[in-house]
């Protein structure tokens, strides 16, 4: 049995290509936005991660029925300003066909209303073609900052480390839980 | 080529021939290209695009006629030359436009003529952002251009204008822009920590960290908009909550001069929000800020439902004009403003006289659609 962080990691192994990582700073603050400096960067661990990744509880979240995930008020939009990939031929948590996830992401922290708890959402762009003009464009910016904190920004192209830095479209992925 | 394509070819040529049987005194007009944009004062709206060409429209200030544009690259942003006679702009060309390799190009405009007339690739790393002034500046001397880098680690590249080369790189860690001083080779970028830090650069492409202001906001409870107003020696920032920060960026270290919440004690929890919210007239001391109501965490971006009048002098709201969903302001510098709106959704232009004896009142005279999908920032040429 692997432990959390592994199952995580390899977690956003597969759903991440080229291995993305999760880099993390602790600010020492009790609240979400404080604790999450996090920018998600390609082969970077951080040896801190500032939140419970509490793999299970963010899997069980995702397989629930907990809303229509087409609409932009879901609950796990909060902070994604751009396309929903399961509009453009992806998921939640998956890209398009022939499109690339981004290397780096941004995080938001949203409140899922059915369990009470709060979850760290991973909001990658997938790369390398132009937008489907009939995507859904969704408008989240809670707890959004500027590019002074720029792992909470979201008025960039996360393409940015990618070859094909072409913006197509935005996925929402738990990758944890947050603390209490 | 497809049919409809050939009839009209042939046609016209059909039109060429018949010509030699007109009238003998019908004089054919002949092709020309204009020269240069029609004279007066004109704002500039660029149209950023992430999927195809960013452009730079034209538009009259006094009664919003087109007179051309500017074409460049992918997510572009671009800044002027205090003269508007020049325009830099940056973007991204893939050389399959959204797949392929990556050429950052800084491209140099002869804004008269609409023309660009040099370029110089610049890192790869650059920021592919949404606009704000920040983005890529002028120095005070004119010499150099700060441009935004993102990896996602900041940075600013250094373009040599005269040159036509990048001279250097200057780190940014943790912090965004490049907010030029009003002399020198100098600018300030605004840091997650809520301290601003001043950097110059030299001929030799070197840098130097000039200093670091104490805490100035907090961005964990108040954040700074990105946006910034030259007042006089001092910038302007504003944060999401309506408190304006004025901070002199004129010496080594940036320093606090006084910072003041104007939507105190007004009911409706009313905040800024947009793109580029917020828009300063010298010659009155007023500045104009988009405002929503129903403010909330999360709607910091949201659409202006009024325009705000704020005398910085008093600290006190003059007037608070209606607007419809007002992303991005702009104004003349003149005693009696004029106060230019953009509408992200409807594409829009609008145009608002203001009045100074009726406390900075807007009044819309014009509007103008199609400024395109993300029209969503504007700088005025006076």
């Amino acid at each position: 049995m692997k432990n959390p962080l592994d199952l995580l990691l390899h977690r956003l192994d597969k759903s991440v290509e080229n291995g993305a990582r999760m880099a993390a700073r602790l600010h020492g603050r009790r609240s979400m936005l404080t604790k999450l400096g996090a920018v998600l960067v390609g082969t970077v661990v951080a040896p801190v991660l500032p939140f419970n990744r509490s793999y299970s509880s963010a899997q069980a979240a995702e397989a629930g029925a907990d809303g229509d995930v087409n609409a932009c008020d879901y609950w796990r939009y909060c902070a994604l300003d751009g396309n929903l990939c399961n509009s453009s031929g992806g998921s939640m948590s998956s890209c398009p066909p022939g499109s690339d996830a981004s290397k780096v992401a941004w995080v938001g922290t949203c409140h899922n209303p059915n369990d009470g708890k709060d979850y760290l959402v991973s909001y990658n762009d997938c790369c390398g073609k132009v937008e489907m003009n009939s995507a859904t464009f969704c408008f989240g910016n809670e707890r959004e900052r500027p590019g002074y904190r720029m792992g909470l920004h979201n008025d960039i192209n996360w393409c940015m480390a990618n070859t094909n830095k072409g913006y197509h479209c935005t996925v929402a992925v738990l990758v944890g839980v947050a603390d209490e | 080529m497809r049919p409809l394509k050939k009839l009209a070819l042939t046609t016209t040529l059909g039109i060429l021939f018949a010509g030699g049987v007109q009238a003998a005194d019908f004089v054919p007009e002949t092709l020309t290209v204009e020269a240069e944009i029609k004279p007066g004062p004109n704002i500039y709206v660029l149209d950023q695009s992430w999927k195809g060409p960013s452009q730079i429209a034209v538009y009259s200030v006094d009664d919003l006629s087109g007179k051309g544009n500017m074409s460049f690259g992918v997510i572009g942003n671009v800044t002027f030359s205090p003269d508007r006679k020049t325009a830099w702009t940056a973007s991204a060309y893939q050389s399959r436009i959204m797949y392929g390799d990556m050429h950052a190009i800084v491209q140099k405009f002869d804004v008269p003529r609409l023309r660009p007339v040099q370029e110089v690739e610049i890192p790869e790393k650059l920021a592919l952002v949404a606009p704000s002034v920040g983005t890529i500046q002028l120095s005070g001397d004119g010499k150099y251009l700060f441009v935004q880098n993102a990896t996602p680690a900041t940075s600013i590249t250094v373009v040599d204008v005269a040159a036509n080369k990048v001279l250097g790189e200057v780190p940014i860690p943790g912090c965004w822009g490049a907010f030029a001083a009003l002399e020198g080779s100098k600018f300030t970028a605004i840091c997650g920590n809520g301290a601003m830090t001043s950097f110059s650069v030299k001929a030799d492409g070197s840098y130097t960290t000039l200093g670091t202001s104490a805490r100035i906001f907090d961005a964990d409870t108040e954040p700074l908009f990105v946006h910034a107003e030259r007042a006089g020696k001092d910038l302007l920032f504003l944060s999401y909550h309506g408190r304006i920060f004025r901070v002199n960026d004129s010496g080594d270290t940036p320093k606090l001069v006084e910072h003041f919440n104007y939507t105190e004690n007004i009911d409706g929890k009313w905040a800024p929000g947009g793109v580029q919210m917020f828009a300063y007239n010298a010659a009155n001391n007023i500045l104009f800020v988009t405002m929503h109501p129903d403010a909330k965490d999360g709607s910091h971006k949201n659409p202006g439902h009024e325009i705000w009048a704020v005398n910085l002098k008093t600290q006190k709201v003059l007037y608070r004009s209606p607007v419809e969903e007002v992303i991005s302001i702009a104004v003349t510098s003149g005693k009696i403003p004029v106060l230019f709106g953009l509408n992200e959704d409807k594409g829009s232009l609008t145009r608002y006289e203001v009045d100074p004896e009726a406390k900075f009142a807007a009044k819309l005279t014009k509007t103008r659609e199609g400024m395109g999908s993300f029209a969503v920032f504007a700088v005025i040429g006076e």
